[in-house]
């Protein structure tokens, strides 16, 4: 679905992108929303706080200057690091559901097996882990891992079946009737025309976890960005909350950004890529 | 000898669920496509047709008869009895070249013997020039061009073709049925092929033998030797008298419907 609606986007906007011009302007225009929502922000904490509620939301600049204090000491750098790490190592576990989605999504005796626990399992947050992770692994890197984890292998795998299942059958036809074999068909038919959904499941899976590490530090870390925000709260450093939290938004789309530029490398078939 | 023999074939698909009615598709269809001849099926929609060539090809085995491809019965698919789809399947994310090449990758030809074969199929069809094109950056003719050129690669035994220009607007039909014409008319080029079809001009223009089915269940209504000389023109007297021969036929058809 979200892989259809970019290829949408790109289409409607291909007539501002036209004109180099008219596109930076409306660049500019597009963020004037954003810039009147800091301004209202700015005024309201200068003018309709007082003293004492005014270290609930600090203005801006404040924020700025907090933000500045953080990346020139290095913490902010050491905990994006400590989180990003998290997010990788707990990604590339849950790239196993890549190819336990492609066999659930061909064979119908593995599906028939494993579906039952996937759709048990699947309901429960990967939050509602958390305690139970903690008693298993304890506060640390292999807690926070697993949370990630669970995060983002249901959307990768429930992505690759729906792909896998979805394979235009002429193709598989056209394939067996050109001399493929079942290996053949499965590795270069099959995984290639469910690499959209694939993508689509990665990024879900991606953003999902990236969420999930967040909460999962706030409770069982003692580094990383959500560990970051909770331990300046604790010392009512609203500034420094803000800061965690707005590095988290920025490297969330960072991540989705990076994703979708190295699908246009890898995919240069794909109708969005190759505009 | 007789490269196709089709016997007796039945086939009857059950319902999707136990209450609803199986269908029978096939009912006792019998004939014969002879060596590097051009056989055309031709019916109403619904009638079957597709389903035949998915028997011949080996998707689908039939309920009852037999389906013999020289002399021996017809098994799993295989690059022996090719197929062209009428909406291409061409792979979307290989290249032209490498969309024909596929087949000859999966019949483990040497790599310096497939690169000629590949580029001389694909300057057989027109596409000089496009080689390194996707498809989704072709025209719907260019697609089906890709499409021959593939199963054209394999060499085929036979070569199944299913409504392969029904999807092409009216001009780029013409021009592809022209195109299939020409190529027919040289005899270095000719195999033993099997068109779907529901058109009547398409089945005179390209076929040596035309097998009309009735509506479902699909049977042989009849078998028609045509031996226009080619390339065949559709203004010809005896072009003309023949078509209206098999629209009376068809016609009939339709009055035993309603």
């Amino acid at each position: 679905m979200a892989a259809r609606a970019t290829t949408r986007d790109a289409v409607a906007r291909r007539p501002a992108a036209a004109a180099p011009a008219g596109r930076r302007f409306s660049r500019i225009r597009n963020l004037a929303l954003l810039g009147l929502l800091i301004a209202l922000w700015w005024l309201g904490s200068t003018f309709l706080l007082d003293r004492s509620t005014r270290a609930l939301l600090p203005p801006p600049q404040e924020v700025a200057t907090a933000g500045w204090e953080l990346a020139r000491s290095g913490d902010l750098w050491k905990h994006l690091r400590d989180s990003l790490k998290r997010e990788l190592v707990a990604f590339l576990w849950a790239s196993l559901a890549i190819p336990l989605g492609v066999a659930m999504g061909w064979w119908r005796a593995v599906e028939d097996q494993v579906d039952p626990i996937v759709e048990v399992l699947r309901p429960v947050p990967p939050l509602a882990w958390i305690p139970l992770s903690i008693l298993w692994f304890g506060v640390g890197d292999t807690q926070n891992q697993f949370i990630i984890f669970l995060g983002c292998f249901f959307p990768i795998l429930l992505n690759t079946i729906a792909g896998v299942k979805g394979v235009e059958p002429n193709l598989v036809r056209a394939a067996r009737c050109l001399g493929a074999s079942e290996r053949s068909i499965l590795w270069r038919v099959v995984l290639r025309a469910a690499l959209p959904d694939i993508i689509t499941g990665i990024r879900v899976g991606l953003g999902v976890g990236w969420m999930a590490l967040v909460a999962a530090e706030l409770v069982g870390a003692n580094s990383g960005l959500g560990f970051l925000i909770n331990d300046a709260r604790t010392v009512l450093r609203t500034d420094y909350v803000i800061v965690g939290m707005a590095t988290i938004g920025v490297v969330g789309l960072a991540i989705d950004r990076a994703v979708r530029m190295l699908v246009a490398r890898l995919m240069p078939w794909s109708l969005a890529a190759g505009r | 000898m007789s490269r196709v023999v089709i016997e007796a074939v039945r086939k009857v698909f059950p319902g999707h669920s136990a209450r609803d009615e199986p269908v029978v598709a096939l009912e006792d269809v019998s004939f014969r496509v002879a060596d590097r001849e051009f056989c055309s099926i031709l019916g109403h929609s619904g009638c079957g047709k597709t389903t035949l060539l998915m028997l011949l090809a080996g998707f689908e085995q039939p309920t009852e008869g037999s389906i013999r491809v020289n002399d021996e019965p017809v098994g799993p698919p295989t690059w022996r009895r090719t197929v062209v789809f009428q909406d291409y399947a061409l792979f979307p994310w290989m290249t032209v070249e490498e969309n024909v090449s596929f087949g000859l990758e999966m019949k483990d030809v040497p790599e310096t013997e497939r690169r000629g074969i590949v580029a001389r199929q694909i300057a057989l069809v027109g596409l000089g020039g496009f080689e390194r094109r996707y498809p989704r950056q072709l025209s719907g003719g260019m697609k089906q061009r890709v499409s021959i050129a593939r199963a054209l690669a394999v060499d085929p035994e036979v070569l199944l073709m299913d409504e392969p220009f029904a999807a092409l607007d009216a001009q780029n039909r013409s021009r592809m049925q022209e195109e299939m014409g020409r190529l027919l008319a040289e005899d270095t080029l000719r195999k033993t092929m099997v068109l779907v079809t529901h058109s009547i001009e398409e089945a005179i223009l390209l076929s040596d033998h035309i097998v009309v089915l009735t509506r479902r269940p699909g049977r042989v209504k009849e078998e028609i030797r045509v031996d226009l000389p080619r390339p065949r023109r559709e203004a010809d007297p005896a072009f003309v008298a023949l078509k209206q021969r098999i629209r009376d036929l068809i016609h009939d058809e339709f009055e035993i419907e309603a």
